[in-house]
């Protein structure tokens, strides 16, 4: 312990108190003792544990939403520029001719690939040109399709395109189309159109809330 | 005596540091969740658009007559999603229409549109006795417009739980019947006239529709030069109807009749020809004229749509190349070699004549109507054969006159009511 400054000195001379070889005067105490510096440092640990592990789990649900977000955005676009075709269709190829005159509901199978073929008015003076959206179940994208207007209703599988598909959207897991019944929409026929936004299919599938479309057909 | 200030730092300060540590992290963390909810916002708008749109599409297929405002909820999978339809004045005969749909965070999205109220009034003439008939706006009697330009009131629709208006019409007068739709109670009624002079109370008429059809509303009607058909354009189902004169019940009233592709928009108007062998419809929605054959098999069958026990939906809509916009009115002469339609988008009276009977070429010709003409709003046309003349009554309840031959300018032969 070093002495007090006050303290009397021998022989009643005040002598200077004296200096640390560093230059700083002595103190009592030169740092925090092992135990606190453990303390502390297991308190921080502990905190940037948690935080870190916070902020992985954000991170994770921030990139899971955000994408589940592009999904649903893309889907919502293709929705609309499908709803634009489907609204001049004339005629269903595919899947099922019956489903625009009151058939049944037709849903596209999770896994493989799913065509929607249909005829429509061209832009002029061309004549009707056929369309068809094709859900490409492995890779979860759906495209647009332009076929020649010879189609082979047939022998689709010999179809010919006109150009290379174009990517509509990615992420969508599932789709469906179906026909109101005409006497609950005034008279009028409609096709309504469902996309399945999402990452994951078949077992376990997690995917966002279905976007359902419908239109009135036969506006030329 | 002051103790030395202990080096390094304090347990206090280094949990400070600790809590200022945690504090910033949740404040940045904080964003990540915030941005959630922004996306599931945006989600919810774009579910909320799509569910306006679809509403709204329902809504515009449907006559304006039968847009009930309302408020609902979806069902699943948008259960929580709420919708309001509101009709409200707006300015003349338009209405605006709105469509909201909230979504449960609030996400909020509106669709307005305006339409117009489609009322047809229609107008008949009578060569032989020089008369005309027909109907004005809010009234249940027709106005009989005789030489000299004084509109007199003729027959009136029965008043049922409410009062009647009289829209379109059918008949010659002088010939002794007159068929008029009245647009409150979706019916027709028959008048006969007395010998006497004035007519006998009307037979009301309800065409009652299959269980899947909707009460017809009636927009145009024209009946043949024999009176044994009577056809009606129906809006409410998008269809014509057919009365026939017939001893067989099963074949007394056929309808609702409906090309299924490409479909009939709003009909509007419908003439007949004279053997009610071809029958004309005005498709108000899609611009432009449909063509129904009665009867035989035309050449070639690809091109018609079978009407079963009818005839043939001619598949190609009829319009010029410059384009149709609203037609109303549509009138034949008894030939079927001239057909007549008065345009209210384009604001032109349109015709087209056949090069060779069941083939119509492409020769359109196009008058421009007057401003104020098309201020009045155009509704019916009908052809005075003998003349080449034609009538145009108006929704503000004028009539206007057209010579065919020597093609004039269009003059107002009666002003409207209080004239």
């Amino acid at each position: 312990m070093s002495p007090s400054s006050d303290s009397p000195a021998q022989g009643g001379r005040l002598l200077p108190e004296p200096v640390h070889a560093s230059g700083r005067r002595a103190s009592r105490s030169s740092g925090n003792t092992l135990f606190e510096v453990l303390v502390a440092l297991g308190l921080m640990g502990l905190v940037l544990a948690a935080v870190g592990e916070l902020s992985v789990a954000a991170r994770h649900f921030f990139a899971q939403g955000t994408d589940q977000g592009t999904c649903f955005r893309e889907a919502a676009m293709a929705c609309f520029r499908m709803g634009r075709e489907l609204r001049m269709c004339r005629e269903l190829y595919h899947p099922d001719p019956a489903v625009l005159d009151g058939g049944q509901p037709w849903t596209a199978s999770p896994e493989g690939s799913a065509v929607v073929v249909f005829r429509r008015p061209g832009p002029p003076p061309r004549a009707d040109q056929v369309v068809g959206f094709r859900l490409d179940g492995s890779r979860r994208v759906l495209e647009r399709l332009l076929y020649h207007p010879d189609f082979p209703v047939g022998q689709s599988s010999q179809a010919r395109l006109m150009e290379p598909p174009r990517r509509l959207a990615g992420g969508v897991v599932g789709m469906a189309l179906w026909s109101p019944d005409p006497s609950r929409r005034h008279g009028s026929r409609f096709l309504g159109l469902e996309l399945v936004p999402g990452r994951t299919s078949g077992a376990g599938a997690r995917t966002g809330l279905p976007l359902r479309l419908e239109v009135r057909v036969g506006d030329l | 005596m002051s103790r030395p200030r202990p080096r390094g730092i304090s347990l206090l300060e280094v949990l400070l540091a600790i809590l200022l540590v945690f504090m910033a992290a949740s404040c940045l963390l904080g964003l990540f969740g915030s941005g959630q909810g922004l996306a599931l916002r945006g989600r919810e708008y774009s579910i909320a658009t799509l569910l306006a749109g679809n509403r709204m599409e329902e809504l515009l297929a449907c006559p304006l007559e039968d847009v009930s405002p309302g408020t609902g909820e979806h069902s699943e999978p948008y259960r929580g999603y709420t919708w309001e339809v509101t009709l409200h004045d707006f300015e003349g005969d338009l209405k605006m229409l709105e469509v909201l749909v909230l979504s449960p965070r609030g996400a909020r999205c509106s669709l307005r549109t305006l339409r117009r109220t489609s009322e047809f009034f229609g107008i008949a003439c009578d060569p032989w006795a020089g008369w005309l008939v027909f109907s004005v706006p809010g009234d249940p009697a027709v106005r009989i417009l005789q030489d000299g330009g004084r509109a007199a009131q003729g027959p009136s629709l029965p008043s049922g739980p409410s009062p009647a208006r009289a829209g379109g019409l059918a008949g010659p007068p002088g010939a002794g019947f007159l068929w008029v739709a009245d647009q409150v109670h979706r019916n027709v009624v028959y008048f006969r006239q007395k010998e006497s002079g004035g007519f006998e109370d009307g037979e009301v008429h309800a065409l009652v529709p299959p269980s899947e059809a909707k009460t017809p509303a009636f927009a145009g009607l024209a009946s043949d030069g024999f009176a044994n058909r009577l056809v009606l354009a129906d809006r409410a189902n998008r269809a014509v109807w057919i009365l026939a004169d017939s001893p067989v019940d099963s074949e007394r009233v056929r309808g609702p009749l409906a090309p299924r592709e490409p479909a009939l928009g709003t009909p509007a108007g419908v003439a007949v020809d004279g053997s009610a062998s071809v029958i004309w419809v005005a498709d108000a929605e899609h611009g432009c004229l449909r063509q129904l054959l009665v009867g035989g098999e035309p050449t070639p069958p690809a091109d018609y749509e079978v009407e079963p026990g009818v005839g043939w939906w001619n598949r190609e809509c009829f319009r010029p190349e410059e384009g149709m916009g609203s037609p109303q009115g549509v009138a034949v002469n008894p030939w079927s070699s001239a057909v007549l339609c008065v345009d209210e988008g384009s604001l032109h009276l349109l015709e087209f004549v056949p090069i060779s009977a069941g083939s119509y070429a492409p020769v359109w010709s196009r008058r421009r109507l007057p401003d104020d003409l098309v201020q009045a709003r155009p509704s019916g046309i009908c052809l005075d054969p003998f003349r080449n003349v034609v009538y145009l009554n108006t929704r503000r309840g004028q009539v206007w006159k057209s010579t065919l031959v020597a093609p004039g300018g269009f003059e107002p032969i009666h002003g409207g009511e209080g004239e």
